[in-house]
């Protein structure tokens, strides 16, 4: 499992700048998780819900009741509501078979300080999403 | 750190099916490179910054190794059209299968950066037209011909292929897959359904951004209408207007805008004979296609694109060159420089198994005494008709025909660039006639400084030179050089030079001479290799540049109808969207590299000279 998971870690975007050894370390302290399609994985007003990173897989956003966008490979979300200790805003469900790696509640500060290199590329994903919502400023 | 997939690890990437005919190719570009896109949805030819960087998609050169960016349906059966956007270089590729029909219209807009990274966007924008489309997309990057590993990072919006020289951001909505070092993904379109794909230079920690539909629409029209706009200035009225008009439109995507050199092709190695060793790598600028390029377009009225290249030519005037007296080099790189250093790349196949694929060009040490004739022919005529000659440049120009007046006299490689020892080529002379010839002229008309007693018994001494020597008495015809009684079709320039009048009767015999043993079916070789080595090994088609010169020396002698149907029958050479490569072989197939700027540049004045001849 490990192996190919790392394989894997290794092409995700916001894992770009680490080293093998890194993220070897990764591979080890967070949890790996599957759903299947059709799973929900989050749901609106659910309390301590996670940071999740979509190693495969596809899941849509949904925003009163409206898909409002897709994640896929090197995505990640519930990063609000982690960082900000609320739930989240939005479902989000499986599309296509989901394969993801799960910071668990409460942890997200810890994770994030002791990798900064992923802080960083997170807040570069984040910067990209702001930019998208009002294009005049790209 | 080094994370970078090797090529055979991961998973193999799906195959690209066999090598596609040269001619099965349109081309696309931002005036700073080009991608060949093929009938098949295959983009199997792309460098990145510049026509001369190392490849990234290189399958033309090497299926397995070469690297490919392939969008075609995902049924095993479909057929296939392909044409440009009229009067643009925006590629249209049509598949239609009996469950529907969709396109890949692909383009790359032209970017006016200054100070900060030019990102050379490719853009693919796929349509559902009819029925319902399945559709694959297989990006399957090769940095460094081939060379140089790379890491492929998924972000929300695309791919990042990071590769030690540069990086590429490959942005889509659509979820993109591993497949080997590369990415695929399959979808479906119903009609007025779209996907885009951009494929971009990026800073390797860039993180991919979505496209809008919005933006890439207005991309798209901004690309067509800038090249509506570019081909408006035309003021070609005359008959072939349409193939005209394109070769206009392919010799400008082959200038490189930031200094207005324009290459001699985008491709390297594409060879003159399948499996053969004639491979040359033609992402230069050679002086005598540039210059050749500069009447071509003047003809037409694009005057900028003239002033451009003389601007680019003016500097090479002033440089001074380490270890040579000799004014100018014979080719240079796109920037101006010196330096190309000529080497095979072993670990590629070869087009259809044509080894070596080579970069750089060893001709850039060759001395072809003939590029002054051509380069100073298109200084007269920008003087001429585009803007006249300023001091600091007639005075780089006077220094250059005093070089030729002492150094006109000697053994030369040729304008054929021949590797089998130097001769004293007809050619050669004819062209440093034309050089001497054309600057009094200049002098004469502006009333310029320069030393006219001495330039005109130069120019003379040339021209007795050429009918004593190059003209052979037995053959009754204008020969190859002066120790040889071959045929050598460039001469098919005297007349239109003016070095010889149309109806002269050495030339008509020239002519004749040519035409019994040079032409076949209306197309001409070079010269006979059997009879005349050239130290090169293989053979070779005929040369589309030749035919194009041998039509307008039968219109200037007069023959028109001749002249009207080798003219007729050449275009059917073209390909589909009215492209040439360098050469044809013998069952009509296109050969060299592709497309190529001489043919096209002389496809147009042929076509100038035949309409006016026609009246």
């Amino acid at each position: 499992m490990v192996g190919d998971l790392l394989g894997r870690l290794g092409q995700l975007g916001i894992f770009a700048d680490l080293t093998e050894p890194e993220l070897r370390g990764l591979a080890d302290e967070l949890n790996e998780r599957s759903l299947p399609e059709g799973h929900w994985v989050l749901r609106r007003g659910e309390q301590g819900t996670g940071l999740y990173i979509i190693v495969d897989g596809e899941v849509g956003v949904i925003i009163d009741d409206e898909e409002r966008a897709t994640l896929t490979t090197g995505s990640f979300f519930g990063e609000v509501s982690a960082l900000l200790d609320e739930p989240p805003t939005a479902d989000i469900i499986v599309r296509r078979p989901l394969r993801c790696l799960v910071i668990p509640p409460g942890r997200a500060e810890a994770f994030l300080l002791a990798h900064p290199q992923i802080m960083f590329r997170m807040f570069q994903t984040e910067a990209r999403r702001l930019r998208t919502v009002d294009p005049e400023r790209d | 750190m080094d994370r970078r997939a090797g090529h055979g690890e991961g998973g193999r990437a799906s195959a690209l099916p066999g090598y596609l005919p040269i001619a099965e190719h349109g081309i696309i570009g931002d005036l700073h490179t080009a991608a060949l896109v093929g009938t098949d949805g295959s983009i199997d030819w792309y460098c990145c910054p510049a026509f001369d960087s190392p490849s990234i998609f290189g399958a033309i050169l090497d299926r397995a190794r070469g690297g490919y960016y392939r969008i075609a349906p995902a049924a095993d059966r479909w057929t296939t059209k392909q044409l440009y956007l009229p009067d643009t270089n925006v590629l249209i590729t049509r598949f239609l299968t009996p469950e529907g029909v969709g396109e890949v219209q692909d383009f790359m807009p032209i970017e006016r950066v200054r100070g900060r990274l030019h990102h050379h966007r490719l853009i693919r924008r796929v349509l559902g037209v009819r029925g319902q489309m399945r559709l694959g997309v297989n990006v399957q990057p090769r940095f460094n011909y081939g060379r140089d590993e790379h890491a492929a990072f998924f972000f929300e919006n695309g791919v990042l292929f990071r590769s030690p020289a540069i990086s590429l951001a490959l942005e889509t909505p659509l979820t993109l897959e591993t497949d080997g070092p590369g990415v695929r993904c399959e979808f479906t379109l119903d009609p007025g359904q779209s996907a885009t794909f951009v494929l971009e230079q990026v800073p390797e920690t860039y993180v991919p951004r979505s496209y809008s539909e919005e933006e890439t629409r207005e991309a798209f029209e901004n690309t067509v209408g800038y090249w509506r706009g570019w081909l408006a200035q035309s003021r070609y009225q005359g008959r072939w207007r349409e193939m005209v008009h394109r070769s206009a439109l392919t010799l400008k995507l082959l200038t490189y805008a930031p200094t207005g050199a324009i290459v001699a092709a985008p491709t390297t190695s594409l060879p003159e004979t399948i499996g053969g060793a004639r491979n040359w790598d033609y992402r230069y600028t050679w002086i005598r296609d540039a210059a050749f390029s500069v009447y071509a377009l003047l003809r037409l009225g694009f005057t900028e694109e003239a002033a451009a290249f003389m601007g680019w030519l003016t500097q090479r005037f002033q440089e001074s060159r380490p270890g040579t007296s000799d004014p100018l080099q014979v080719v240079y790189d796109i920037r101006g420089g010196f330096d190309l250093k000529e080497q095979a790349l072993p670990h590629l196949e070869g087009y259809r198994g044509s080894a070596p694929v080579r970069i750089g060009n060893d001709a850039a040490d060759q001395l072809q005494l003939d590029i002054y004739g051509e380069l100073i022919d298109s200084v007269y005529l920008h003087d001429k008709y585009g803007s006249p000659i300023d001091h600091d440049a007639w005075s780089d120009l006077c220094k250059v025909i005093d070089w030729i007046a002492a150094h006109w006299d000697q053994a030369d490689e040729g304008v054929w660039e021949v590797r089998g020892g130097s001769h004293h080529f007809t050619y050669s002379r004819l062209m440093s006639w034309v050089a001497v010839e054309r600057a009094i002229r200049i002098a004469m008309r502006r009333g310029l400084p320069a030393d006219i007693p001495h330039w005109q018994s130069t120019r003379d001494r040339i021209y007795h030179q050429i009918m004593q020597k190059g003209w052979h008495s037995e053959r009754r015809a204008f020969v190859q050089h002066d120790e040889t009684d071959v045929l050598d079709a460039s001469v098919l320039l005297m007349p239109l030079v003016k070095f010889v009048a149309p109806a002269d009767r050495r030339w008509l015999s020239t002519l004749d001479a040519i035409t019994s043993e040079l032409v076949s079916d209306s197309l001409v070789y070079r010269y006979n290799i059997e009879a005349s080595p050239d130290g090169l090994e293989g053979d070779e088609g005929t040369f589309s540049i030749c035919t194009f010169w041998y039509v307008e020396a039968l219109a200037r002698a007069g023959r028109l109808d001749e002249a009207r149907l080798v003219f007729e029958k050449m275009l059917t050479y073209a390909n589909h969207l009215g492209l040439y490569s360098e050469e044809i072989g013998l069952t009509g197939e296109a050969l060299g590299n592709f497309p190529q700027a001489f043919t096209h540049l002389a496809l147009i004045s042929a076509a100038y000279c035949l309409d006016q001849q026609l009246g």
